[in-house]
């Protein structure tokens, strides 16, 4: 069983997913907040997002990770890589629990996964499709310096109008650095 | 976590984690019309997700649905699945071609994943859930030594009959 490595930020530590983050992920899974990632979803569904993407690490050596505040051991939410194989190339995600948003917790943790991503892999480059209407998430995009690729080919299935897709270039954040 | 043990040995079948390498087997089968009794049939990218979701549910629980493998080949799976820690966990069992039906391995394996669960780990009982057409996999049930019960069907499993295995059952 190949686990997730722990990342850790000036205010949060990634770390693999535990049994317990379930109710919490539930929550926003099957609640309206699901709705920019083809949400709200019961129960079973939750479940399978959430162990597949806690078992992705076996199989392809990226996942996701629970975003966990250090200073109170409070799960503020989740970061993921992923690259199924509808999906052209990897791509990272986010999602925040209610209450946690405003705080620059996602950028914070995107940030360091990212950062994993070019020195674990070698990643040049990983993309955020995101709802055109999730106002939130492409501020988070555009805080982390990605910017909108119009011409980058989306996953199967989805359409341009749906989902806009937003490239990290870490080769340029490396060579700023 | 209830850590179960990570490997079982019967008489013909080694019962191991899921790995990497079970990978194209498991998708051929969620594609086939071998899961029409379990929502399929599904896709490729659906067939990854669910098999992901079979090793994480591993590491966030400890226990977990074992590869059956034969003669080194992954032929199926079988094992306690819980999605909710509220309720009981749930024992299934899945061959993954025809070609390996009617010679005993789908008991003969859920056959050593109950006795170690039940009487090796001490838990207490298993919920199983059958879709009411599956004939093949309720008489199996019915040789584990499960219980029909009349409860209510899962609501992912819509029309599901259930049976319960409890650990008093002889093994």
């Amino acid at each position: 069983m190949t686990p997730a490595p722990t990342l850790t930020t000036a205010r949060l530590t990634l770390r693999q997913h535990l049994a317990e983050d379930f109710a919490l992920m539930r929550d926003i899974l099957m609640s309206a907040r699901a709705a920019y990632m083809g949400g709200p979803f019961d129960l079973e569904k939750s479940w399978q997002i959430f162990a597949a993407d806690t078992g992705a690490w076996a199989l392809q050596g990226f996942g996701g990770w629970a975003m966990v505040e250090t200073a109170t051991g409070r799960i503020v939410g989740q970061i993921v890589i992923q690259h199924p194989a509808h999906y052209p190339e990897p791509e990272i995600g986010w999602m925040l629990l209610e209450g946690a948003e405003g705080q620059g917790f996602a950028t914070e943790a995107a940030q360091a996964a990212l950062d994993w991503a070019r020195s674990a892999h070698g990643m040049t480059t990983l993309v955020s499709y995101v709802d055109p209407a999730n106002a939130a998430s492409i501020a988070v995009a555009t805080r982390l310096g990605a910017s909108r690729d119009a011409g980058a080919p989306l996953p199967v299935g989805e359409t341009p109008d749906g989902t806009h897709v937003y490239r990290h270039d870490l080769a340029g954040v490396a060579a700023c650095a | 976590m209830r850590m179960i043990a990570s490997t079982l040995t019967t008489d013909r079948l080694v019962l191991r984690h899921p790995q990497a390498s079970d990978l194209r087997a498991y998708t051929a089968y969620c594609v086939s019309t071998r899961t029409r009794f379990t929502g399929g049939a599904f896709n490729a990218v659906q067939a990854f997700d669910k098999f992901s979701a079979m090793i994480g549910h591993w590491a966030l629980r400890g226990f977990g649905r074992y590869v059956i493998t034969r003669d080194g080949q992954p032929i199926g799976h079988v094992g306690p699945l819980q999605l909710d820690a509220n309720e009981a966990p749930e024992m299934t069992w899945t061959l993954w071609d025809a070609a390996h039906e009617k010679q005993g391995f789908a008991l003969e394996a859920a056959e050593a994943v109950r006795d170690h669960l039940l009487r090796d780990q001490g838990w207490d009982h298993l919920v199983i859930r059958i879709d009411p057409g599956n004939t093949a996999s309720r008489r199996l049930a019915q040789k584990l030594g499960a219980r029909f019960a009349d409860d209510p069907a899962p609501q992912w499993l819509p029309g599901a009959v259930t049976y319960w295995l409890m650990a008093e059952v002889p093994a």
